[in-house]
């Protein structure tokens, strides 16, 4: 399938980290990280576990608070957890706008089990009113064909197969027109056999939109391929970023080959 | 047994009233109970408090003690209800306070996943509650929740004791009348519960099969 | 008389009957972790009569009301010559229901304890009674505490209703003591606040099990 993906997918906006913090009682899990990611591009996160990738994601959709610093997502602000009330009302306001531009898709895709395909593609848009219900219908259909499971419209999702549920929570997603789409190690549930068709879903949606993209993954075979930029992440810093070409090949940084070198011996 | 025609639409008048009781209590317990349930899990903490002060009353207290409590204390007070409004008001508290706890469970059963697939496509705090949350947590909550109707059915016999004429006080004068003997009137009186549960059994189990149809197999396949 | 002198000249009364419910819990109890052994071995058996007489009485048991059950031992034993007081014949009612809910209790406490430990007893030829002793009673027997608790909670609750057979306990003396002096709000206040001083401790213990020992 290479058919191009349903087009009116947004067009990517700029994200920014600006000396974000977030801990745990003692434990440091973002360390005044700041980056910038430019409208469009592709950036993947690697790291151990406890790196604080994850948590990058999640700062950005606001199921973690900050400590301090700012997240700039396009003209919406995430703004760190504060005191008074003027500052909780605007970071709301500044967490509802960064909603509106980003898009999620979970490890354990977390697809609304009592609702079918349709619905659990059709409740987003419903509810923000961006459209007619004629016309969110219309969409979640052709993003349901794009995805390869015009089938199973009516199906709930504990008939699908794991690939099948993590497609359908990757069209929810796409459906609300997202301009910065999110990938938190979506393949990392899956059975080996259905990791090959996520992977070129996610691909294909690479190929054929402008979103800005953030991954987080293990598949380095697959980040090699789809980033312009990869990130390594260790105990909330950055250690190195660069084209997959310089991070993978010839890493600058001691702990990025220490990284890469455990991955080989456990023939990732 | 001979009973006058009066006599049995008397028993049959109690029954009535019995399932006027349960019926009305019971829709009002659950709503209350979700509410309360909700509300416990509440960002004010004042909400949390009341809530909470409600539960642990309610819970702290048998029904007979509340129905007492309502039936001779409220009049003190100034307001002047019938035994029968009383008692179903009183079963519906003490139930809702129950239900509360088990819709408490129930939601916060609910993977938090969903919550966070909810934030990401941004759905309002109602959608997220009403249409994602507790469609989910009504299936946890529905065995208890058919444990609780019939605590309240049988509840209902506690209000012979404040005069209300249900099936146990119509029964009981039957008895002290002589008009039945008393192994005849309370093992029937015993049966008359056991026959009113039957259709309560029934619908709980009929909800039950509906909450968990979109959890029924398919017939297997591969990718 | 003032309300204040009034309350302190009845709260022996109160604590009395304070006292009653409790012996009557005590002894209900005991009856019932007793009695509901049997019942859930009835109810577990492999013989599908015994099973349903298990069910049977189970179900009959807890889908009528404990008021009911009551009478009929208040009135109905009498007619079989069986006379009893008051007391005795709360606690059998009392315990006889709370019989049922401990027997389900037992088994899904039963229950909870994976197939596997019987298919290793087996393996090792220690023989279905040993099993269920040594091996399958002890594990699944953490679980139920929690719940055991709790009912022993509900069943105090529940000794209010032992005043419609003529038993005095806390309740039954709060009644007698209000019908003679009208001092409704107060004497009904004391009594709450009496239950919920033994009830709301306790409730926070079983709490506190629930946490520790999980629940069936």
């Amino acid at each position: 399938m290479t058919a191009k993906l349903a087009p009116e997918t947004a067009a990517g906006i700029p994200v920014e980290f600006r000396d974000v913090c977030k801990r745990y009682g003692d434990h440091v899990v973002l360390d005044e990280l700041s980056f910038a990611v430019s409208p469009g591009e592709r950036v993947v996160l690697i790291g151990p576990s406890g790196s604080g990738k994850t948590t990058v994601l999640r700062c950005m959709m606001g199921f973690e608070r900050t400590d301090s610093g700012l997240i700039q997502i396009g003209d919406a602000a995430v703004l760190p957890s504060g005191r008074g009330r003027a500052q909780q009302r605007r970071a709301r306001a500044g967490l509802r706008a960064a909603r509106d531009h980003v898009g999620m898709v979970f490890q354990q895709f977390n697809l609304f089990p009592h609702l079918t395909v349709m619905q659990n593609l059709t409740i987003g848009p419903r509810h923000s009113r961006q459209a007619s219900h004629a016309e969110i219908e219309q969409r979640a259909r052709s993003l349901l064909d794009d995805v390869g499971l015009a089938s199973k419209a009516e199906s709930y999702p504990g008939q699908l197969s794991g690939g099948q549920q993590q497609r359908v929570a990757i069209a929810r997603a796409l459906a609300m027109r997202p301009a910065v789409m999110l990938f938190d190690e979506v393949t990392s549930a899956l059975d080996p056999e259905t990791v090959g068709e996520v992977l070129g879903l996610i691909r294909r949606i690479a190929e054929s939109s402008t979103m800005t993209m953030l991954l987080v993954t293990h598949e380095m075979a697959f980040a090699a391929e789809v980033a312009d930029r990869v990130i390594f992440m260790e105990q909330g810093v950055i250690v190195e970023q660069g084209p997959p070409a310089q991070v993978f090949n010839s890493p600058q940084e001691e702990r990025t080959r220490r990284f890469l070198r455990r991955l080989d011996d456990k023939g990732a | 047994m001979h009973l006058t025609s009066y006599e049995i639409h008397t028993i049959l008048t109690g029954i009535g009233k019995t399932v006027v009781i349960a019926v009305l209590a019971n829709v009002m317990a659950f709503p209350i109970g979700i509410a309360a349930g909700m509300a416990r899990l509440s960002r004010w903490w004042i909400v949390r408090f009341v809530t909470g002060v409600y539960i642990e009353v309610f819970r702290g207290t048998s029904a007979l003690v509340q129905l007492f409590y309502g039936y001779f204390v409220l009049p003190q007070i100034g307001i002047h209800l019938g035994s029968m409004t009383v008692g179903t008001v009183v079963l519906a508290l003490n139930a809702g306070a129950y239900a509360a706890e088990t819709a408490r469970g129930a939601i916060q059963s609910v993977p938090s996943g969903q919550m966070e697939a909810a934030a990401a496509l941004n759905l309002s705090w109602l959608t997220t509650r009403f249409r994602i949350i507790l469609p989910q947590a009504w299936r946890t909550m529905l065995p208890s929740f058919g444990n609780l109707a019939i605590d309240v059915l049988k509840g209902t016999s506690f209000l012979s004791l404040v005069g209300v004429p249900e099936a146990t006080a119509t029964i009981t004068n039957m008895s002290l009348t002589h008009a039945l003997k008393p192994d005849s009137a309370y093992v029937g009186l015993l049966v008359i519960y056991l026959v009113l549960s039957i259709p309560l059994v029934i619908v709980v189990h009929l909800l039950e099969r509906r909450a968990h149809r979109h959890l029924r197999p398919v017939a297997a396949k591969a990718t | 008389m003032s309300n204040t002198s009034y309350a302190w000249s009845v709260l022996p009364a109160l604590l009395r009957g304070l006292k009653v419910s409790v012996e009557a819990t005590g002894l209900s109890m005991a009856l019932a972790l007793i009695a509901g052994v049997p019942v859930c071995l009835l109810r577990i058996s492999r013989l599908r009569a015994l099973r349903v007489m298990g069910v049977a009485i189970i179900s009959v048991i807890r889908n009528t009301p404990l008021l009911a059950q009551l009478y009929v031992y208040f009135y109905v034993l009498p007619e079989f010559h069986i006379e009893l007081s008051p007391l005795v014949v709360g606690v059998l009612g009392l315990g006889t229901h709370f019989t049922a809910y401990i027997a389900e209790t037992y088994r899904a406490g039963y229950e909870s304890v994976p197939a596997g430990q019987w298919e290793a007893a087996a393996a090792l030829n220690l023989g279905r009674v040993i099993t269920l002793g040594r091996i399958v009673a002890p594990q699944a027997l953490r679980p139920t505490i929690p719940v055991l608790a709790n009912y022993l909670l509900a069943m105090f609750k529940d000794t209010s209703v032992l005043t419609a057979v003529t038993v005095t306990e806390l309740f039954g003396a709060t009644i007698s003591l209000s019908n003679e002096s009208f001092r409704f709000t107060l004497l009904y206040s004391m009594m709450g606040l009496l239950y919920l001083a033994v009830c709301y401790p306790a409730g926070r213990i079983v709490a506190l099990l629930e946490r520790r020992l999980g629940s069936v």
